[in-house]
């Protein structure tokens, strides 16, 4: 495929959703070939290296060139991303530098093969980011809770190759519940979501400086929240009943300094 | 896992890789739970040293030799694990049908919170008190997974 061919799904589909495709059929059929965000990824990469997504990120601004319309923004992992942006953005840039507040950009991502996120190519908005606000895209998983632990429901009895229980049904709705309760009441980041071979729910954050989990035992109704700090020797963990303590216990240990806020 | 030679890995640069169940890869993350040893690794993690292998042959040993399920392979240093109070060892495994000499294994935990975690930009690094005044910016951005991603597609 030449350049200038490949060149042109660059635009083509760039806000498909994870779960959209288009059926590139012909003239009065149904069927044909499917093109999704994988394939047109896989496209990109193979003509040019990298691709271009829509990008929605929240963090501070750590450098500004007026003189190139460009900026640098320091993520909740401390990433640090230079984003172009228009002049009519930069007064809130400067703003958001001086008071070291935090910014929400949104605008045209470039990724690498690993889906790394390089640059912000060009900023479509830029704003002051309100408390609360987590990134729709990242630090959080992209992945929504309910979804993450549906896709557990397909691991049968030794699923870690060989060890590893199956996971009954409403064991899983019970932990769906909880942790939906959890991110959506408390405007918590997206966890990652992950069996143990035991049979119990994990969900981990990751943050600048901590790692938090919590690790859902279904069986028990017990909830063991735990957070790491990386740069200190500060280690918090609290086990509690989750049928008592219920999504807003749970939720109140997360709360806590340190945060899993995106 | 055969016989347990008593000495120690020294050399704290090399990499020990370890292959991370598909399960434990979410949206591009791996999660803690690939770097815990299952009850048939009898607690012991195992993983292969790169001084006697290479990254992309350590997966294909795993998914082809012992058809075990592997989505990559990513690492540790044996620093990164003494600095747990986690001395890695060879440990070779010599029998039939799948010998690998490269084959080590990291001890159990010896406490609750000394675990390795892996972050979501694929840097591995250790979590525990035991890391304590190493500030996280030092974790190691090594990836092996690129080559993975090629064999996949």
């Amino acid at each position: 495929m030449s350049p200038a061919v490949a060149g042109r799904f660059s635009s083509f589909g760039r806000t498909l959703r994870d779960d959209e495709l288009v059926v590139v059929a012909g003239a009065g059929q149904r069927e044909g070939a499917l093109y999704d965000r994988r394939v047109r990824r896989t496209i990109l990469v193979r003509s040019q290296g990298t691709y271009e997504e829509d990008v929605d990120l929240i963090g501070v601004v750590r450098e500004t060139d007026v003189d190139q319309d460009s900026f640098e923004i320091r993520l909740a992992d401390d990433r640090r991303i230079p984003v172009r942006a228009s002049r009519p953005f930069l007064k809130q840039i400067v703003q958001s530098l001086q008071r070291d507040t935090a910014v929400r950009v949104s605008g045209t991502g470039v990724y690498d093969a690993e889906g790394k996120l390089l640059r912000v190519a060009q900023a479509a908005d830029v704003s002051a980011a309100e408390e609360g606000d987590v990134a729709s895209g990242r630090p959080g998983c992209r992945i929504p809770v309910d979804e993450q632990v549906d896709s557990l429901k397909g691991l049968t009895d030794g699923w870690l190759d060989g060890d590893g229980r199956a996971f009954d049904g409403a064991a899983l709705a019970w932990s769906a519940k909880l942790l939906t309760g959890i991110v959506n009441g408390f405007d918590l980041a997206t966890p990652h979501i992950y069996p143990t071979p035991d049979g119990s729910v994990r969900a981990e954050w990751s943050r600048p400086r901590w790692e938090i989990s919590a690790e859902l035992d279904s069986s028990r109704k017990l909830s063991e929240v735990r957070a790491v700090r990386l740069d200190a020797n500060e280690v918090h963990e609290r086990s509690f009943s989750a049928r008592r303590a219920g999504a807003r216990g749970v939720a109140r240990e997360l709360s806590r300094k340190p945060t899993a806020r995106g | 896992m055969s016989e347990s030679p008593p000495e120690q890995l020294t050399d704290e640069t090399e990499l020990l890789f370890r292959q991370v169940n598909p399960v434990f890869v979410r949206d591009g993350r791996v999660g803690s739970q690939a770097f815990r040893p299952t009850p048939k690794d009898q607690r012991m993690l195992s993983v292969a040293r790169a001084s006697r292998t290479t990254a992309e042959a350590a997966f294909q040993h795993h998914t082809g030799c012992l058809k075990l399920s592997s989505a990559g392979t990513w690492a540790v240093t044996v620093g990164e694990c003494s600095q747990l109070g986690l001395p890695a060892r060879p440990d070779e495994v010599t029998e039939q049908p799948c010998p690998d000499p490269a084959h080590a294994v990291v001890p159990p935990y010896l406490y609750k919170t000394e675990t390795i975690s892996v972050s979501r930009t694929g840097c591995v690094r250790p979590s525990s008190p035991a890391t304590v005044g190493r500030p996280a910016s030092t974790c190691r951005t090594w990836w092996t997974t690129s080559w993975s991603a090629r064999t996949r597609s």
